[in-house]
């Protein structure tokens, strides 16, 4: 049984045109989106294209709605997560062989972040984790979902999804100490 | 709670409790007031790395990409009755104009069809004359 999902109230004005509902779902959502598509992108004008193609989804499905069947921001985060993989799927650091889920401990750090364009050493470390890493982050740290939520987006065990955070947490900082930005006591 | 089970918590969610899972954070709290150097050392730890990763800030929206989404929304619907009465009236007027116009040509086909008895000659119109069949 799912709680009271107050997106869901905006769904049928939202199909119906009314401007206010329109305004006030972006107003929640554009945020959650853009930051959701930076931190697994890490490319500015790519998470952009993604919260304007998950809205069109938005749009398409404001009519069509069955209450009860899902959570609308998880099903939403589902839509902008198969938007990230399309795109990272077309990248040539992509290795499609990412199940050992593992930095190469053979690869020097700045040889990880080579590649990856971003500002501040954060966001390159996070862009240095294998992609399900960073997923399971994201998701539970940045975006605050609960474990059985982002385990459930994931399609994994609540186990298996803190297995992940645990690896992304040490990679991370093993990332950050390399490259100098944090110290060893880290 | 165990030491293990918390440490696993602790490597996995950080050290903000808030961020754990919900059915176990109640018993980890009273866990954490253990006075453990060990599981102090991985609170401490992983509470470096929660600060670090709460400075990883993404740059909000710009009002151009605010306004793109918008205008990709569905359009407002006019009501039924605003929409019927607008084309409605158009239609009637049309089909008004049509029946007056089919009417008037009709009657001027059906006039040629008139028997001669009925023409008017010299302007005065000429009529059959019945009898007194009617006259009961």
């Amino acid at each position: 049984m799912i709680e009271h999902d107050p997106d869901v109230d905006l769904l049928p004005r939202i199909a119906r045109g009314e401007q206010s509902a329109i305004r006030e779902m972006v107003a929640r959502k554009l945020p959650r989106l853009l930051a959701l598509g930076m931190r697994m992108l890490n490319d500015r004008a790519e998470a952009e294209d993604v919260a304007q193609e998950t809205f069109v989804r938005i749009w398409k499905q404001a009519a069509q709605w069955q209450p009860g069947t899902a959570k609308f921001d998880t099903w939403m985060h589902r839509v902008a997560l198969n938007l990230c993989y399309d795109r990272l799927r077309t990248r040539p650091e992509h290795s499609e062989s990412e199940a050992a889920e593992q930095v190469d401990p053979s690869q020097r750090p700045d040889e990880r972040l080579a590649g990856v364009q971003q500002r501040d050493q954060v966001g390159y470390a996070l862009a240095a984790l294998p992609a399900r890493q960073r997923e399971a982050l994201v998701l539970q740290y940045y975006q605050e979902l609960s474990n059985i939520e982002a385990a459930g987006l994931m399609g994994v065990s609540v186990d298996a999804l803190e297995s992940l955070l645990s690896r992304a947490r040490r990679n991370l900082r093993a990332l950050l100490v390399d490259t100098g930005f944090v110290k060893e006591a880290l | 709670m165990t030491p293990e089970r918390f440490r696993i918590l602790t490597a996995a969610y950080g050290a903000d409790l808030g961020r754990w899972p919900e059915a176990e954070r109640s018993e980890a709290a009273q866990f954490a007031t253990q006075n453990s150097p060990e599981l102090a050392l991985a609170m401490r730890d992983a509470a470096m790395l929660d600060e670090l990763l709460a400075s990883h800030i993404v740059v909000a929206a710009d009002q151009k990409l605010f306004a793109n989404i918008i205008a990709s929304a569905p359009q407002k619907h006019t009501g039924f009755w605003q929409e019927w009465s607008w084309s409605s009236i158009g239609l009637l007027g049309a089909g008004f104009a049509g029946a007056v116009a089919g009417a008037f040509c009709v009657s001027i086909w059906m006039s040629g069809m008139l028997p001669e008895s009925t023409e008017s000659v010299g302007g005065t119109a000429m009529y059959v004359d019945f009898g007194n069949d009617w006259i009961s």
